[in-house]
């Protein structure tokens, strides 16, 4: 039987169609879900899908946290009903709702970044894009040293492009099974618009599927 | 009764403010400020009800915290926080 994922879509949500094709090439059977939902029990992989939800307005990710689907999503959590995702502003929104620690605030340059990065992936070289304004992670010196004792930078940068703390590019909380990097896998898992072909991003979606299989 | 409220959001010194950069740089440029560590916040203005004053305040404070800013880099300060006047739209449109 096919894994069941939702995306979660918020006003100004943008990548889910992306998404949507990504999980489905990777085995998962999708559904779209609106941000209003209050129950998200019956799935086994919740995307928080990129964009700019709610406009980005207040800051990244900070209105979508008070959604309904958000608050169920801390419940689907709390009960351990399967695993998180977040991309890009979803990873924002995870932040946002204290789901993940740390903060994602504006890059360094002050520039919105659209490129093919190298970054390192539990160990091995990977290529992924990244296009975001607000992707430098921040965390004050207590937290860095929990992400680190907990061994939760999954994704780092190789030559870090916004300025991150660490060249954290996304987060695994293990336990909860959440996880959120700003970085487009859905966008590297068709040959013809991955970067040079380079399908890495089924290689997130893959490690994702194992640990829900766990 | 209804208050109107002006909240000032600011990142937190240790933060960098690239925009607040940017403008310290323009001001040196045009030599009217040497250094004039520029930082930018946002204004919010809203109204808020409450029965009394004290219970609209603590309203306005949970506002704040749960969605005006994130306690991680941001600091808020009350600029105003005063009753909202009542004005008489009936006798205000005779009177025109």
């Amino acid at each position: 039987m096919k894994l069941k994922a939702g995306i979660i879509v918020f006003l100004g949500t943008n990548c889910e169609k992306d998404t949507k094709i990504a999980l489905d090439k990777t085995g998962f059977k999708t559904d779209f879900i609106f941000h209003t939902e209050t129950n998200l029990d019956k799935y086994d992989l919740i995307v928080l899908a990129g964009g700019f939800s709610f406009g980005d307005y207040i800051r990244a990710g900070r209105l979508a946290k008070l959604s309904p689907s958000v608050f169920a999503l801390k419940d689907y959590i709390k009960h351990k009903k399967g695993f998180t995702l977040g991309i890009c502003n979803g990873f924002q929104i995870l932040t946002e709702a204290n789901l993940l620690p740390g903060v994602l605030i504006e890059n360094k340059s002050t520039k919105f970044i659209c490129n093919d990065e190298p970054l390192i992936f539990n160990g091995e070289k990977i290529t992924l894009p990244i296009a975001h304004k607000e992707g430098c992670f921040y965390a004050d010196f207590d937290t860095l040293k929990f992400i680190e004792e907990k061994n939760m930078a999954f994704l780092k940068y190789q030559n870090n492009p916004n300025g991150s703390i660490n060249d954290i590019a996304g987060l695994y909380d293990r336990e909860n099974k959440i996880m959120g990097l700003m970085p487009h896998p859905e966008r590297a898992v068709l040959k013809e618009c991955a970067p040079n072909g380079q399908t890495d991003g089924i290689k997130i979606f893959d490690f994702i599927k194992e640990e829900i299989l766990k | 009764m209804k208050y109107r409220a002006k909240v000032i959001v600011n990142l937190k010194d240790k933060i960098k403010d690239s925009k607040g950069e940017a403008v310290s740089a323009v001001l040196k440029r045009i030599s009217l400020e040497e250094n004039a560590n520029v930082r930018i916040g946002k204004i919010f203005e809203l109204e808020i009800t409450g029965k009394t004053a004290e219970i609209a305040k603590c309203k306005l404070q949970e506002i704040i915290d749960e969605v005006l800013v994130n306690p991680i880099i941001e600091t808020s300060k009350i600029l105003e926080f005063e009753p909202l006047e009542i004005t008489d739209t009936k006798n205000e449109a005779q009177i025109k």
